[in-house]
């Protein structure tokens, strides 16, 4: 088939023609979709805080300034904030959602472990962000996941790599940023659309 | 109302509208999807207008402030104040997320019922503890 047809990457994404039990509410409850969608939020938003956000000794700083001087700095942040925590939460409905009615079952087990990793990711990410803020709490944040990677074996140069060489007052640093912002967040992306294939391959979404 | 069901649509008879099983249009579910997408929108930007994020501390204050793990992590932060590290820090979040990766095959020797049930007391806990941990501490 043509790239018009459904071999197509967007005609496999977004088929012609869906099956009518997929248009029903209680499907889906749109919480794929709206973990989705908060996903998006977040990559614009957070690329509009690339463009003044500083890692390392300046973050507090520069989001005390993004705060106050630049219009709508603050409103940027906090849609960046809120989107991070909705996202979690949908995600985690979501998959409240696929267990309840057997979504997990075979043909569908590969997309529910990737669905299992995305939520791993989702509050890494969440995770990895809060320590971006630069303040005492991201600086206590990081020094309790330092600590948790140093109970393991080896883990200090785990924590090394994870973390950088955090104050103890300030959690932002080269190496988280660099996570947050390119390797989990790409791994997200790249996962979702796996995801998203996997569901369309399944045969779309099946009512409860 | 379902517009499959209440056959209001013109286009989606065209393609066929038997059931659930039948096939319909995709602008059918762009509409709904819109309409979510208006809905979601509209409720991020309330929560955003209503609920103002305050910044961090400032890492030079000389008071510091007392130290509250992300909210996501509260059910590993209220287990690391009681149990030592390593159990409540590694083993029972990743025997979790072992349980969890691993649901669509031991889900199939013991049956949808009791996956669910297995699957919501595990959530229980832990949503249980993250909640503990940001009402009491």
């Amino acid at each position: 088939m043509g790239k018009t047809g459904n071999d197509s990457f967007m005609g496999h994404i977004r088929p012609s023609q869906i099956r009518a039990g997929a248009l029903r509410l209680r499907a889906t409850f749109c919480l794929g979709g709206f973990s989705f969608l908060a996903f998006i939020v977040l990559a614009i938003t957070g690329v509009l805080l690339l463009f003044y956000y500083q890692p390392g000794d300046r973050a507090f700083a520069s989001l005390s300034e993004l705060d106050s001087a630049l219009p709508y700095g603050g409103l940027i942040r906090s849609l960046h904030f809120w989107a991070g925590q909705l996202m979690v939460i949908t995600v985690f409905l979501h998959m409240v959602r696929v267990v309840w009615s057997g979504a997990y079952r075979p043909l569908k087990e590969l997309n529910w472990v990737t669905g299992v990793v995305l939520f791993l990711l989702t509050v890494m990410l969440d995770y990895s962000g809060y320590l971006l803020r630069g303040g005492q709490e991201s600086g206590s944040a990081a020094t309790v996941g330092q600590a948790l990677f140093t109970a393991l074996p080896g883990g200090k140069a785990l924590a090394t790599v994870f973390f950088g060489r955090p104050s103890p007052f300030n959690g932002s640093t080269l190496s988280m940023f660099v996570w947050h912002v390119f390797i989990l967040a790409g791994a997200v992306s790249f996962l979702q659309m796996f995801h998203f294939w996997r569901i369309r391959r399944g045969g779309g979404v099946r009512p409860l | 109302m379902d517009p499959v069901e209440s056959g209001k649509l013109q286009m989606s008879e065209k393609v066929e509208s038997n059931g659930r099983q039948g096939r319909v249009l995709l602008i059918e579910l762009q509409v709904r999807e819109y309409i979510g997408t208006f809905l979601w929108l509209g409720f991020l930007f309330a929560l955003t207008a209503g609920v103002k994020v305050p910044l961090d501390s400032s890492p030079k204050a000389t008071a510091v402030s007392v130290a509250k793990a992300p909210w996501v992590f509260g059910a590993i932060q209220w287990l690391l104040q009681r149990w030592p590290t390593w159990l409540s820090g590694w083993v029972l979040p990743l025997l979790s997320l072992a349980v969890l990766l691993t649901l669509p095959w031991w889900g199939q020797k013991v049956g949808k019922r009791w996956v669910w049930i297995i699957f919501l007391t595990l959530s229980l806990v832990w949503v249980g503890l993250t909640l503990l941990y940001m009402f009491m501490g």
